[in-house]
């Protein structure tokens, strides 16, 4: 009796164990799988085909093989050693850092304040900043130009920044994020004693860093990637950044996608450390928020 | 010395008030807890004295001073949150020493200061862990310790307990007690748990949309609730209130209540106002409504017969629902022979602890 109890027991746990490990592979999932899949490659392959490119001698850049019958570093040493390329890289570093440190600064402090100050015309104000987003860039090109012209700032820096300087998104992004940080943080650091400014950056802003991440990511890659407003706002080819100098490469007689391809495989590396340190900061300013009482 | 004066003020937001002229004095080392129910506007009246707030009107006082538009930072006062309020990219040494780092003292008395908060309240194993790293209670503790190293005239504690669980919320209550003893500051605590206001308070305030209600010791507003509201929010279980009518016989009056219930109404200040036919609500709290051995102390004329529903054995005492007419009342017994559930018992009322409200006023009229 309790023999056959235990016999049974044990057939009874075994057959869970069996359905667990046998999991039956749903049809939906492989297709989904598929999905997928081809989804990565096609997002993957332009980037293989940049570095593959980059790696080839000119005549071999139209066989569309994946790996360069003589992989070749001459590009690379091309690129590198005209000065062009150097100049061009430290002017999108300089537009994109400028830019991003602006964007996260003034976003957060205009995001903040829209949060958590109450004042007559806030909600104009907002509605105002979002309506913005709703503005396609093309359109506000012409302006830009015509202001830029207007105060002598076509080939300089600022002339490259400046309509990027401040955005609606981020603002926006980071007002939704503030409403997260419970108003008694700042009750408690406003009795401690801090000024409206240190609460923001001392309380508010180490509280909301995962978007802050976020934000600087998207700002930065967005700049770093940024192409007809360089290009309309600059002139001479020292003011270039990479996209510009590197489309500067296809002149009229021939295009060099070797050393196109070479150029934006170097400046994908930036991007990759600008993600990499950020990356980290989504991640642990998440365990942060998750806080509660 | 740090007394507090609240002189009629009033919060509006908008066009909606929600602070309706209130006034208070609360004592140098005065332990006052404001309760009452959800919205009542406790956690307003506590900001508007921290300085968070902006008074409608009114005039509030710390010390001798006038605090309207003096900034929270000035008012010397500290101020205990329901979510502690800790930041959580700061070690607990760092969450203590903020105000003083903020306030620029010297190091070296800022470390002094940080080490005896963290004495007085057990935290000196604690100091390098981050908020996430604590317990509830410990981060509770860590909130204290951030007022009392800054040495304020008034402590201020907005249900710093409710996010604890009950065992650890009554052995917090124990230890802001003790705190108190030995700081020795004004406090002024908002909850709208009513157990922690008795145990805690000096005086409680009991507030309901924006009014005080009443102000009085634990025992007082226990004892003699000023109204309808107070009788039904102080004590738990809840004191028993029932429609009842005022019948004269032989020039003397008594009760009517549901089920054909009719006891004296015991003569004492107000009950020569009681006129006849006058409809009242009675109060009785549970543990003046017994059943079993009890009853043999109350005068014959103060028993009646109910049915017995429920029976809540609490161990000491035990809970009886009782219904008369088509009301439940509860009473409590402490013996063990209990009524059965569905037995028509003998109950006896402790008239000498009823209450008498007016239905339309609300006051209480005896
Ligand atoms: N910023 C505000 N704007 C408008 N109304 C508000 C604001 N803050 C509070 N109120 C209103 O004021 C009233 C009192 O709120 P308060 O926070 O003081 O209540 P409370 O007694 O602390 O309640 P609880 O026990 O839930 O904390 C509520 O009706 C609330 O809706
Ligand atoms: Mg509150």
């Amino acid at each position: 009796m309790t023999a056959d109890a235990i016999g049974t027991g044990a057939a009874g746990s075994t057959r869970v164990g069996l359905f667990r490990g046998d999991k039956p592979i749903r049809p939906g999932r492989i297709v989904a799988w598929t999905i997928l899949m081809m989804g990565g490659i096609a997002m993957v392959m332009p980037l293989v085909f940049m570095l593959s490119t980059s790696l080839k001698f000119p005549h071999e850049i139209y066989d569309l093989n994946l790996i360069p019958n003589e992989p070749t570093l001459e590009n690379y040493t091309y690129v590198l050693a005209d000065g062009r390329f150097y100049r061009w890289f430290i002017n999108s570093l300089i537009v994109a850092i400028a830019t991003t440190a602006s964007v996260v600064f003034f976003d957060s402090l205009v995001g903040y304040t829209l949060c958590k100050f109450r004042f007559k015309g806030r909600a104009i104000v907002f509605v105002a900043i979002l309506s913005t987003l709703m503005i396609p860039t093309e359109m506000l090109i012409i302006p830009w130009y015509n202001m830029a012209r207007t105060f002598g700032w076509l080939d300089t820096y600022w002339g490259i920044m400046f309509p990027g300087m401040m955005t609606g998104f981020g603002t926006f992004l980071m007002r939704q994020f503030f409403e997260s940080v419970p108003d008694d943080f700042i009750h408690a650091a406003r009795i401690d004693g801090l000024n409206e400014f240190q609460i923001w950056w001392q309380v508010a802003m180490p509280l909301v860093t995962p978007a802050l991440s976020a934000l600087a990511i998207f700002v930065f890659l967005g700049n770093w990637t940024a192409f007809i407003w360089p290009l309309i706002a600059t002139s001479t080819a020292d003011l270039y950044t990479v996209p510009v100098g590197l489309s500067s490469f296809a002149d009229e007689a021939d295009v060099a996608w070797e050393l196109i391809m070479t150029g934006a495989s170097l400046a994908t590396i930036p991007t990759l450390i600008v993600f990499l340190i950020f990356q980290r900061y989504i991640i642990r300013g998440v365990v942060l928020t998750g806080l509660k009482g | 010395m740090a007394q507090v004066s609240i002189r009629n003020v009033v919060k509006r937001y908008g066009s909606v008030q929600v602070v309706h002229g209130l006034d208070l004095e609360v004592q140098h080392n005065e332990f006052v807890v404001l309760v009452g129910p959800s919205g009542c506007g406790k956690s307003t009246m506590l900001r508007m004295i921290a300085g968070l707030e902006d008074i409608t009107s009114g005039e509030i006082r710390i010390g001798d001073r006038v605090v309207n538009n003096v900034e929270p930072k000035h008012r010397n006062i500290a101020m205990v949150f329901q979510n502690y309020a800790l930041y959580p990219h700061m070690t607990v040494a760092r969450n203590i020493a903020f105000g003083l780092r903020a306030a620029k003292l010297p190091k070296a008395e800022q470390e002094q200061r940080v080490r005896e908060a963290a004495r007085i309240l057990g935290l000196e194993e604690l100091l390098e862990r981050r908020p996430a790293e604590l317990s509830g209670g410990q981060r509770q503790r860590v909130a204290m310790g951030r007022a009392i190293v800054r040495d304020p005239q008034v402590f201020l504690f907005d249900e710093p307990l409710s996010n604890l669980d009950a065992k650890l919320r009554s052995s917090m209550r124990v230890e802001i007690k003790k705190l108190h003893q030995k700081v020795q500051t004004t406090v002024i605590y908002v909850t709208h748990d009513q157990v922690e206001a008795m145990t805690l308070a000096d005086r409680i305030v009991i507030m309901r949309d924006g009014v005080i209600q009443q102000i009085g010791t634990p025992l007082e507003v226990f004892r003699q609730p000023a109204n309808l509201f107070v009788a039904g929010f102080i004590g738990s279980p809840e004191m028993n209130l029932i429609e009842a009518t005022i019948r004269h016989k032989d020039g003397q009056p008594r009760l009517e209540m549901p089920g054909g219930i009719d006891v004296p109404v015991p003569p004492r200040n107000g009950s020569g106002a009681l006129a006849d036919g006058r409809r009242v609500t009675a109060g009785l709290r549970p543990e003046h409504v017994v059943a079993g051995e009890a009853l043999a102390a109350l005068p014959e004329d103060w028993r009646a017969r109910a049915t017995v529903g429920v029976v809540e054995p609490l161990g000491s005492e035990s809970l009886l629902m009782l219904d008369i007419g088509d009301r439940e009342i509860t009473g409590k017994a402490v013996d063990s022979n209990l009524p059965a559930p569905g037995d028509r018992a003998a109950i006896g009322f402790n008239l000498a602890h009823l209450h008498l409200f007016d239905p339309e006023s609300e006051q209480a009229i005896y």
